[in-house]
């Protein structure tokens, strides 16, 4: 038996398989149902999947931020500004939109520094809520409450917009898993989550790689906002607010399990699902999600997606035997 | 050239002294040990040559560099590492794994060994070998502090600091650690060592620096510092031997 | 014109004792229990919306208020017991509970009131003028009142024996329970306590601006914010930090532009931190 890790190559290839065959599902399924609400859902699962993957990178780092809507919200009304407001390409506004983002999630890890959990997390909330309120002052740039409408989206056939979110969510996916599970990075982000002075004391310089993560977050939170602007072609002042962006992001990722990677994602699509199937009762699901995460928290600390792939590998080992 | 110079350095804190114009080397391949009752300030002279604090007057030289104002992670890089007191592990990586994040942070990267071997040799040398796939948490306490120098070593390190190793270990603890400290020495690594536990260092050392009160009243063979009036005054009514 | 900027200082002051309330059950229950509270808007919001409900249902203002408290008090003290006190070790979960705690709050209140605007009736009607001064009177009961209730609860602390208690608690919390003291029921005492704090600063602000489901974030940022910045485990710090902040806010607002102001407050508790990181009055 061949050993990666500490886990065998066969268990290794068997999830690789499921992992493939549900790519290939989502890849055929939209165009072989042809049901533009259904594709719509997953669309926007991808996007918000994005999303919550770059939050968890930043839990990589124990960069706990309650405020992560700052980067999607400013992404999005920067891409909604170039495109509506200035008649940009809609691909030059989205790439426009990630880069300013990327930029100022570095310029930010000056200021944060020395900051670390509730300072950290309540500093990021404090700048979603400024720019919040900046957005909706500033009514004659970025249309106040209202918002920005107009966006000339990237196509305008539902299958292709699907695929396009979803190839970008696919190879956000397999970018920040290699990153955050299987690099070089892994190991010393999990020695700085367990003991952050012990890290430094064994010459970790801790502070580039919470910039890195940082970047990270920021550039494709940013990436998440920019296309979910493009897509929808309306952003109002809620995609900055904390409530409800950062509360979906947040829940999204306590629902499928903190630095996973994959966790998140799958808590988007969760999320997102039960969005739709709720669609009675719109008026409680964010109220639903907030109860859910709670429960989660409390008695199932792991996330949805540590404890599928926990039963997925006794299951797997179990046939073996 | 000594490997470490420090040159006249002092620490106050607020307005408490702690550190009086100390003045020592240490040569390359030396086995040097630090000895002083309690609030003598040998693990504020440690900090201080590890980066934790920056002396207020003073300089520190290593391979005739000036480090005074270097970072902790800096000083690794440049081949100083310590251990700690009170145990510092990764609590939730395996041994294996505590030893490989060393490797990225020490200065062996820069000559690209193979970590492979490199990683066997200090299990094996260090004793941690059957153990290499226990989570640290679950480690006993004898075995944590080998790890720690197990760590260190992993670093790459030249000058290898050692505060208080044998603290609240048994006897037998005490004689392996000891043990795998001359293993070290042998192999060329210069080792400076704080200890509590006198009897057991001045067993292994052949230098002795004695603190008390943030100055250094000593600095002998361990026959010399033993016989030395200053240095029985110091530790006068002190608990300062393992029984 | 020696008016304008009087009005402006005045303002400044008013809303400044204001957010130093609003600020000090957060400020509390950051140095004695040793959590950042994130469901503190929420706590705000309960306050406003359960002292609307009663006053719907025809109590008098001031009873609707304090009934308000009490009850916000009270779910507090629930609230900490069932889910906080048993993670209270794992900072990073306390965090996201109360942020997910909040938007429980804020959801319920929405389903069961609207999203509409509401208003709160006030404690005292009217405007008072003088030498070309306005304020409203509910404004200025607001003000006082603030500050009176921040004299007393350092009061409480400093005189008391259960203040005496938590002081202790929050020095050592080990220590502490080794003399004997319960730590839970401090800590349980100081989340009702500061919950119920943060409650009346709601009642007695809401009335000057209006009421919606959102409306407890931006508190919860400032409290936090002026918290920090005033220095934890000091009373008198978060009250005088809240003033400055106040001060701020409405001579940039009045001088410069609305948005601006709060922005500048923003602003100057970070050059506080950066110069002085224990905070204006904190140890």
């Amino acid at each position: 038996m061949v050993y990666v890790g500490s886990r065998s190559l066969i268990t290794v290839s068997k999830s690789r398989f499921i992992a493939l065959f549900i790519i290939i599902i989502m890849i055929v399924a939209p165009a072989a149902l042809q049901d533009p609400y259904i594709t719509h859902i997953l669309t926007l699962s991808s996007i918000y999947a994005i999303f919550a993957m770059s939050w968890d990178i930043l839990m990589y780092t124990n960069q706990l931020s309650l405020g992560h809507s700052f980067f999607f919200g400013l992404a999005a009304y920067l891409t909604a500004l170039l495109n509506s407001t200035y008649k940009m390409h809609p691909i030059v506004s989205v790439l426009a939109g990630v880069a300013v983002t990327a930029v100022i999630g570095f310029g930010l890890s000056i200021p944060f520094f020395k900051l670390r959990g509730a300072y950290y997390a309540l500093a990021m909330a404090g700048l979603a809520e400024i720019a919040t309120l900046t957005v909706k002052a500033y009514s004659d740039v970025t249309g106040g409450e209202e918002g920005i409408r107009g966006i000339t989206p990237f196509i305008t056939n539902y299958l292709a917009n699907y695929y396009i979110a979803f190839g970008v969510m696919l190879a956000s996916l397999i970018f920040l898993y290699y990153i955050a599970e299987r690099s070089r990075f892994s190991l010393i982000f999990k020695a700085i989550r367990d003991d952050e002075i012990a890290a430094k004391s064994l010459g970790i310089v801790v502070h580039r790689y919470r910039l890195l993560c940082l970047v990270l977050g920021a550039t494709f939170a940013g990436l998440a906002g920019s296309i979910y602007a493009t897509y929808l072609t309306i952003v109002n002042p809620n995609v900055l607010a904390i409530v409800p962006t950062t509360a979906l992001v947040v829940t999204m990722s306590m629902v499928g399990g903190v630095h996973t990677i994959v966790g998140p994602a799958l808590g988007a699509y969760i999320i997102i699902f039960l969005n739709s199937f709720f669609r009675i009762a719109e008026i409680i699901r964010l109220l639903a999600y907030g109860l859910t995460a709670i429960l989660i928290l409390l008695f199932l600390p792991g996330g949805v997606f540590r404890y599928l792939s926990r039963a997925i590998d006794y299951l797997i080992k179990a046939k073996k035997v | 050239m000594p490997l470490l110079e420090v040159k006249n350095i002092s620490k106050s804190f607020g307005g408490l002294a702690a550190i009086k114009n100390v003045s020592f080397n240490v040569e390359k391949g030396e086995l040097v040990g630090i000895i002083g009752p309690n609030g003598a300030g040998k693990s504020t002279l440690f900090n201080l040559i590890s980066g934790i604090y920056h002396p207020d007057t003073g300089r520190i030289l290593f391979k005739g560099e000036d480090i005074t104002r270097m970072e902790p992670y800096e000083l690794v890089r440049k081949g100083i590492a310590r251990s700690w007191q009170i145990v510092r592990p990764f609590r939730n990586l395996t041994v294996e794994e505590n030893i490989k994040v060393a490797f990225y942070g020490g200065v062996l990267k820069e000559s690209g060994l193979d970590y492979n071997q490199r990683l066997e040799e200090i299990l094996q040398t260090t004793g941690l070998l059957p153990y290499r796939e226990q989570l640290a948490k679950n480690l006993p306490q004898g075995y944590l502090k080998r790890l720690e120098v197990a760590r260190a070593v992993a670093t790459g390190a030249e000058l290898l600091m050692l505060d208080e190793p044998f603290a609240g270990l048994r006897v037998d603890e005490i004689k392996g650690l000891m043990s795998l400290i001359t293993t070290l020495h042998n192999r060329g690594l210069t080792l400076l060592i704080i200890e509590h536990v006198v009897r057991s260092l001045l067993e292994l050392t052949k230098r002795v620096l004695v603190m008390h009160e943030g100055r250094l009243i000593k600095e002998g063979t361990p026959e010399e510092v033993k016989r030395d009036k200053m240095v029985i005054e110091a530790y006068f009514g002190e608990e300062s031997e393992v029984a | 014109m020696v008016e304008i900027p009087l009005q402006v200082f005045l303002n400044g002051l008013t809303i400044g004792a204001i957010y130093g309330l609003m600020a000090i059950g957060l400020s509390l229950i950051f140095s004695v229990v040793g959590i950042a509270n994130s469901a503190h808007g929420g706590f705000y919001l309960l306050g406003a919306y359960v002292a609307y409900f009663f006053q719907s249902i025809g109590l008098s203002v001031p009873l609707a208020m304090l009934l308000a408290i009490l009850v916000v008090g009270g779910v507090g003290v629930v609230v900490y017991r069932l889910t906080i006190h048993p993670i209270l070790s794992l900072h990073e979960n306390v965090l996201i509970l109360t942020f997910l705690l909040a938007i429980v709050f804020e959801q319920i209140i929405r389903i069961t009131f609207g999203p509409e605007y509401k208003n709160l009736k006030p404690l005292v009607t009217g405007v008072f003028e003088w030498g070309g001064i306005v304020m409203s009177n509910q404004r200025i009961t607001a003000a006082v009142l603030s500050v009176i209730l921040v004299y007393l609860l350092s009061l409480f602390i400093e005189r008391t024996r259960l203040g005496k208690a938590i002081r202790m608690t929050t020095q050592d919390s080990e220590a502490a329970q080794l003399l004997g003291i319960d730590v839970m029921l401090i800590y349980l005492l100081t989340f009702g306590l500061g919950s119920a704090l943060t409650a009346a600063s709601a009642v007695l602000a809401a009335p000057l601006f209006t009421l919606y489901p959102a409306m407890g974030w931006l508190p919860f940022i400032l409290s936090f914010f002026i918290t920090i910045s005033g220095g934890l485990g000091s009373v008198s710090g978060a009250l005088v930090m809240g003033i400055v902040f106040g001060l701020t806010d409405a001579f940039v607002s009045y001088y410069i532009a609305p948005t601006w102001g709060l922005i500048a407050g923003f602003v100057l508790t970070l050059i506080i931190l950066i110069v002085k990181p224990q905070g204006l009055l904190g140890r």
